[in-house]
């Protein structure tokens, strides 16, 4: 297959929390789509180790140590790979998480209004301040593709659950404001939602061998999604194989 | 560039209503991707051409004549496919559409709630949820065989929470939106080596039945964030996404194909 309407030879894409798991499958497969992509985390060593295995696929990228909940930090970072690259044409919001330093997940008795402060700090105002620095760009370039993370419990496909609710509420915030971000935003701008079911990354191996295998076997199609699975569908959205697809939620979760 | 998940190589789709508009250019997209191609579909007139436009695209094709709510013709198409090719993955159900009958055997017409009759209501679910049903019911013992396949059902906007496009779509959306609960059944039932999932098309621009008014395209742009109608092959390339490796993860899936409209 060639150039097909997948192909995202000569996009750029940045990527945020690219250092592990789905991240980093998400910024291996839009490489291997043939975008160039820039990696954005926290920490300096697991990112440049991730963006030499992106190198390896045979695209450009660029590691940039960002912290995204800081405004100042999200601009340095806009600017370094608008330096690097001249364009931003994908973004992926893939920060966010159900506890943190400054905030704990459990039931909803024992959290604080801390606790749900940097719930949504992380997974929303994460979102809202990346988005915000980049589509600007997109806009006067007249293309663009956005991608934010869900979770499953935010979808009505699947009861919430403690120690998950409010991070289920911070995600379900998420899709509320891909959604604005969409109307807002278009039509240069497309911007959607990837709802990850449970991925094969190193937090669910670090629960064993047995225990992974008795889990996949409650599964509909009796295994986990990959980061792969989940970059393949960052592929699909991120191309103009997509571009009728903006404002809408895209269940990654095997059935479930 | 290693895009070898979204490939269809090697594979076989059936593709009904692939005479023209979604079905033809979903025929083109799976064709483009490697995928040899049986299109179904009435009037039968239309079917050489369609395969010499499919087989334009380097692949295998052949024409099948098939109305899908009929269960001696979907008996038939599945047969023959399979004699030709020796294998189906992939069925794509394009068939259907937003009149009580077939515009191209019956009378051309929608009707509001209050003027409906009983037949013409039920006919919006002849070919759209019965033709869907009938064609996937054969085609499963197929895919077993080959371990894997995939189901791409076509929904509607008209069947999502939505306010509803108008009148004249009460019986046609509601039958969508059965399709689109229907994805979710076969998709259990026939895991984990079938996958199942539907799209819901919005406002696409494709050339309409004798007698069918075209939509206002200017105004359906005018209120989607993505500023234009969808074209066939923003369904095609979904449908093709669907089909492939690519996608192994997804099923029981709606992925609105709108434009952003709801």
């Amino acid at each position: 297959m060639g150039s097909g309407p997948f192909d995202l030879s000569g996009r750029v894409a940045l990527v945020t929390g690219a250092s592990s798991g789905i991240g980093l499958g998400i910024a291996l497969a839009l490489a291997r789509g043939g975008a160039d992509v820039a990696l954005a985390a926290r920490r300096p060593e697991p990112l440049a180790a991730a963006a030499a295995q992106v190198e390896a696929v045979g695209v450009r990228a660029l590691a940039v140590e960002a912290d995204v909940l800081d405004a100042q930090s999200v601009e340095r970072m806009v600017a370094q790979v608008l330096t690097w690259a001249g364009r931003i044409d994908i973004l992926v919001n893939n920060v966010g998480g159900s506890q943190g330093p400054s905030f704990k997940r459990g039931a909803l008795a024992e959290l604080t209004g801390a606790d749900v402060d940097g719930a949504f700090a992380y997974n929303v105002r994460s979102v809202f301040e990346v988005s915000r620095a980049v589509a600007p760009h997109m806009r006067e370039a007249g293309r663009g593709v956005i991608l934010n993370i869900g979770s499953t419990g935010a979808r009505d496909v699947r009861k919430p659950a403690a120690p998950y609710s409010v991070y289920d509420a911070a995600k379900a915030a998420v899709i509320s404001l891909s959604r604005s971000m969409a109307f807002e935003w278009g039509p240069q701008v497309r911007v959607n939602t990837l709802v990850p079911g449970a991925t094969l990354t190193d937090r669910l191996r670090a629960r064993g061998p047995e225990a992974l295998e008795a889990y996949a076997k409650t599964l509909v199609l009796q295994r986990f999604a990959t980061p792969e699975d989940i970059g393949a569908a960052a592929v699909y959205l991120a191309s103009d194989a997509a571009l009728s697809v903006t404002a809408a939620t895209i269940d990654i979760n095997g059935g479930e | 560039m290693d895009l070898s998940r979204f490939s269809l190589e090697g594979r076989t789709a059936i593709i009904t209503g692939g005479t023209g508009g979604i079905g033809l250019g979903t025929a083109k997209a799976m064709a483009l991707a490697g995928a040899n191609i049986a299109i179904a579909g009435v009037p039968p007139e239309q079917l050489p051409g369609a395969v010499a436009e499919v087989k334009a695209l380097g692949v295998d094709a052949i024409g099948i004549k098939c109305d899908v709510s009929n269960k001696a013709e979907v008996a038939d198409m599945v047969a023959q496919t399979a004699k030709h090719f020796g294998r189906i993955d992939i069925l794509a159900n394009v068939a259907g559409g937003s009149y009580s009958r077939n515009p191209y055997t019956g009378e051309f017409k929608r009707y509001p709630l209050l003027e409906v009759s009983e037949e013409d209501f039920m006919g919006a679910f002849e070919v759209n949820v019965k033709g869907t049903m009938l064609c996937a019911q054969a085609v499963v013992p197929h895919m077993r065989k080959v371990r894997k396949g995939a189901i791409i059902n076509i929904g509607s906007s008209s069947g999502l929470d939505s306010k509803p496009a108008g009148a004249i779509y009460a019986a046609y959306g509601t039958a969508k939106a059965a399709v689109h609960r229907l994805t979710v059944y076969m998709a259990y039932e026939w895991a984990p080596q079938v996958r199942v999932n539907c799209i819901a098309p919005g406002l696409v621009d494709t050339p309409r039945p004798a007698g069918e008014s075209r939509p206002n395209m200017v105004d359906g742009a005018s209120r989607l964030p993505v500023g234009r109608v969808g074209v066939p092959d923003d369904i095609a390339s979904l449908a093709v996404f669907l089909a492939s490796d690519a996608s192994s993860f997804i099923t029981g899936d709606l992925i609105p194909a709108t434009g952003g409209d709801r």
